[in-house]
């Protein structure tokens, strides 16, 4: 990250500012995809109305960077006039799609909205893999129109990959499709559990061996040898650090106003349809807990030999069971990037893994092929 | 002598952060600070007041400079900001463009 961006949400922290904001504007969604984080329900989505009042109410908090996603938000019949309302309140916009509903007309919106970057989800090159997670047969071609679309009209576009069992291997192909249509290429090597506490969709997760192939390429991260280079020690700034910017500068919206620190955070700090955003964010005890713990606070991360360079989620901490607690998928995460195993973490030398079976296991196959969808019934 | 026009971009994102401005380019992909004495003159930017009144207005008076000096340095400023597409700056006044 630019030194100058990492400067300014420096700064947002110590102002108390949300910089960024996530807004789910529904959870339905015209695919099923087989890893998906949410439950398909439309139910007690706020009206345009207010989410205007919130993008106002966001806007006079300070955020500048909108994160504007779903299910699949243009299924909303309101899309455009909210996204419309977020640029006039000067927004820096970013989209999450799968662009199955984005022909011409849509594309040539978006551009004119100045939306910064539409993120689509590829999760293969081949159709059958591709098709297979979304449960919808044709939707890898629909996507790839939809990108061919924007990028004829000089959309910045992001191809979003999420690595999975069944295309474990596809990267690479994904990453030169991105290139052949002028798209920018990101690879997310982590699934994780849904908002309802449902985990069977872990499962899906690659191998072990594969998630260190995939951390340790080049396709990820720009500079491997930084990357996994081994932990150092850990010193009195790191322990009087915070994690990540969830709670801090970040905050998630849900389509019924709920307000949270992260989409990835399933800790309810108010409702926007009974509170107002400045009143949620400030004094909500449960964004003042999180903003009151530091390293240190962690009984078993401040003690270990991977604290400076784990990229623990408290979201997931959460939903393992203690918000203090490591993230399993990062404790496995930082010792595939650097092969040493954390010392807060010494069963992953026995080969536990939460996150990354084993593979072949006869537990992770199964519950895998039950998740992936079959595209010929979708 | 004729005066300068200058209005915002509407292409671009900002926001005030503390006493500075944060102006996100999208189509580069570029972000840019500006200090509080380019903030102000980034937020009296409405296409119709000239560049020379904005600078008495909202830069001598707020920040104790002379006006010479105070124009010199608002002029490299938009013509900077102009050259990164975030700043639009015109002889006539741009009403529809503040």
């Amino acid at each position: 990250m630019p030194p100058l961006i990492d400067g300014i949400l420096a700064r947002a922290q110590r102002l108390g500012i949300p910089l960024s904001a996530h807004l789910d504007l529904t959870y339905l969604c015209n695919e099923g995809c087989a890893h998906c984080y949410v439950e398909q329900n439309g139910e007690g989505e706020l009206p345009t109305g207010e989410v205007k009042g919130i993008l106002e109410q966001l806007a006079a908090a300070g955020t500048l960077f909108l994160s504007v996603s779903g299910g699949e938000p243009l299924l909303r019949e309101d899309f455009f006039e909210v996204v419309e309302a977020a640029r006039r309140l000067s927004f820096d916009v970013k989209l999450k799609t799968n662009g199955l509903v984005i022909g011409p007309e849509e594309a040539r919106r978006l551009r004119a909205l100045r939306v910064h970057e539409v993120h689509v989800s590829i999760y293969s090159h081949r159709a059958e893999a591709h098709d297979g997670v979304t449960g919808v047969r044709g939707s890898l071609e629909r996507s790839l129109r939809a990108i061919r679309l924007m990028r004829e009209l000089g959309q910045k576009v992001i191809v979003s990959h999420t690595v999975m069992r069944g295309a474990e291997r596809d990267h690479s192909a994904v990453k030169a499709l991105a290139a052949e249509l002028g798209a920018v290429f990101r690879i997310d090597p982590a699934i994780t559990p849904r908002l309802n506490g449902d985990d069977s969709n872990l499962a899906l997760n690659v191998g072990r061996n594969e998630l260190v192939e995939i951390v340790r390429s080049p396709d990820y991260v720009t500079s491997v040898e930084e990357y996994c280079a081994p932990p150092q020690p850990t010193d009195a700034k790191t322990l009087d650090g915070a994690g990540c910017s969830a709670g801090f500068s970040h905050c998630y919206i849900g389509p019924n106003g709920d307000v949270y620190p992260c989409v990835q955070f399933p800790l309810l700090c108010g409702n926007l349809r009974r509170q107002r955003f400045a009143e949620i964010w400030r004094d909500s005890p449960q964004f003042k807990e999180v903003r009151a713990t530091r390293n240190r606070d962690l009984p078993v991360c401040s003690e270990c030999s991977h604290l400076g360079m784990c990229s623990r989620c408290p979201g997931l901490a959460l939903m393992e069971g203690d918000v203090r607690g490591p993230s399993a998928a990062d404790c496995e995460k930082s010792y595939a990037r650097t092969g040493m195993v954390p010392t807060g973490r010494p069963e992953l030398a026995e080969g536990k893994f939460r996150y990354w079976k084993e593979e072949g296991t006869e537990h992770a196959n199964k519950r895998a092929s039950a998740s992936i969808k079959d595209a010929e019934g979708g | 002598m004729s005066d300068k026009y200058i209005a915002r971009s509407k292409d671009v994102a900002a926001r005030k952060l503390g006493e500075e401005m944060v102006v996100m380019a999208g189509e580069t992909s570029s972000v840019f600070t500006l200090n509080e004495q380019a903030t102000a003159i980034w937020e009296a930017a409405d296409g119709v007041t000239p560049l020379r009144t904005i600078v008495e207005t909202k830069v001598c008076q707020e920040f104790d400079v002379s006006p010479e000096v105070a124009y010199k340095d608002a002029e490299e400023l938009v013509a900077d900001l102009a050259a990164h597409g975030i700043l639009l700056v015109s002889d006539q006044p741009l009403p529809s463009s503040g």
